[in-house]
């Protein structure tokens, strides 16, 4: 009888803390093999059979379709430049420049992968071949719920979302983390508090 | 005591090997990876259309005209997807010989196509400036089944790209920018004329004027390959 409480007991947490260890590692993201630049990270190894075992179980569990090095490289933004979380109440400014690319978009994504439109009529999405650009080919684009003047990009609703830069027929998609190249600057501006 | 002591530090262990199986397993289990999703919306060789995952608690206006069917949609949707995109997809299977993707004419839109293998892994992928002509011909099969198509006649005087890749079954993916509202018609016209099919190289048949159809080239594929023949 003692015997069989301390099987149970080592098979509990051997279950228990493993399947719990897995999920977390899984789910949270253990961030390997990402480039960072700024606020940006991507993972350019991410559905290659380059990439690390969590990174391919994340992948698979959440049906995503990656772009392959011919095609381009998704940046994702999840804290502005002051390390702050991204929310759909506030107004963010990116502005700068990117790696040379044929074009680039500019999409709000929620942390589960669910694109983030906005109502009918409000630019849910932006493509650098309809951007105003300034003399120095910079740019800046407003984030947020209230329209704006110049390249404008929609959001809607509350809580914590993402930014997704995704550059397309580049020579970033082999980047590594020595790489110095530039992404645009997250700022934030004001906060809705009509909660 | 000591006895709960090693049941702890068995378990401990035991904690290690379940993390590891279980990371590991995933992508082979998984029903809600690209692949298991794909098979619930098509055969293998069905173009099929598939768009951004939205939040479908939000209940909103449609965008535009080329919402998607109220039915599938959800089922339709993949993560992280670019809403600037029209995409279009299809299984594979190369038992029954090499499959043939391309698409009728040219599109000014910038478009890119992805091979995937069944656990996601991108294997290949293209864009229309890489592309012979600015045309989709891809012809995708196993290092074995690229050596016959060469032995054909279907590589010369035509914009076909070989790829070889080196697994069964896989996935594929097209992709269409839709940078104005104006050209979504064009793209989604283009998406169309999208097939995905196995072709015939059987030496008798150096020159299939089209691809047959999917289940005649199937059956061919339980008989001997010509190739390793000549080989041995």
């Amino acid at each position: 009888m003692r015997y069989l409480l301390a099987i149970v007991l080592a098979i509990g947490i051997a279950l228990g803390l493993g399947g719990w260890s897995a999920k977390l590692a899984i789910d949270g993201g253990t961030n390997f093999d990402t480039v960072q630049l700024g606020p940006w990270v991507a993972s350019p190894l991410i559905g290659t059979q380059d990439a690390d075992p969590y990174a391919r179980a994340r992948l698979a569990k959440l049906a995503q379709l990656t772009l392959g090095g011919g095609e381009g490289i998704m940046f994702q933004a999840e804290e502005d430049d002051a390390g702050r979380r991204l929310r759909l109440e506030c107004s963010y400014l990116l502005s700068g420049s990117t790696p040379a690319a044929r074009f680039f978009t500019v999409s709000a994504h929620s942390d589960t992968g669910l694109v983030d439109l906005p109502q009918r009529g409000r630019p849910g999405w932006l493509t650098s071949n309809a951007l105003l650009r300034g003399e120095d080919n910079g740019f800046t684009i407003a984030v947020g719920p209230s329209a704006r003047a110049g390249n404008w990009l929609a959001t809607d609703g509350s809580g914590p979302y993402r930014l997704t830069f995704a550059l397309y027929d580049t020579p970033a998609s082999a980047i590594t983390g020595a790489a110095g190249l530039a992404m645009p600057s997250i700022t934030r501006q004001e906060c809705r508090t009509d909660g | 005591m000591a006895r709960y002591v090693l049941a702890i530090l068995i378990g401990l262990v035991g904690a290690g090997l379940v993390h590891i199986a279980i990371v590991f397993m995933i992508p082979n289990v998984s029903d809600n990876s690209a692949w298991s999703r794909l098979s619930g919306l098509g055969d293998y060789f069905e173009v099929v259309r598939i768009g951004p995952l939205r939040d479908a608690s939000v209940v909103r206006p449609p965008l535009a005209e080329e919402e998607l069917p109220a039915d599938g949609g959800l089922r339709r949707s993949f993560a992280f997807s670019d809403p600037a995109f029209l995409v279009a997809s299809c299984r594979f299977a190369l038992d029954g010989g090499p499959v043939e993707i391309s698409a009728n004419g040219t599109i000014d839109n910038f478009w890119s196509a992805s091979i995937y293998d069944s656990q996601g892994d991108n294997l290949y992928s293209i864009n229309d400036r890489a592309a012979i002509g600015g045309l989709v011909n891809l012809i995708v099969g196993t290092p074995q089944q690229i050596e016959d198509v060469r032995a054909t006649t279907l590589l010369e005087d035509s914009s076909a790209l070989p790829v070889v890749v080196d697994v069964r079954t896989g996935y594929m993916t097209i992709r269409v920018l839709i940078d104005e509202e104006s050209k979504r018609p064009a793209a989604d016209a283009f998406l169309k004329t999208v097939s995905c099919l196995p072709i015939d190289i059987r030496p008798t048949a150096a020159m299939p004027s089209e691809p047959g159809p999917a289940g005649e080239a199937r059956t061919d594929a339980p008989g001997p390959a010509p190739a390793p023949t000549l080989a041995g």
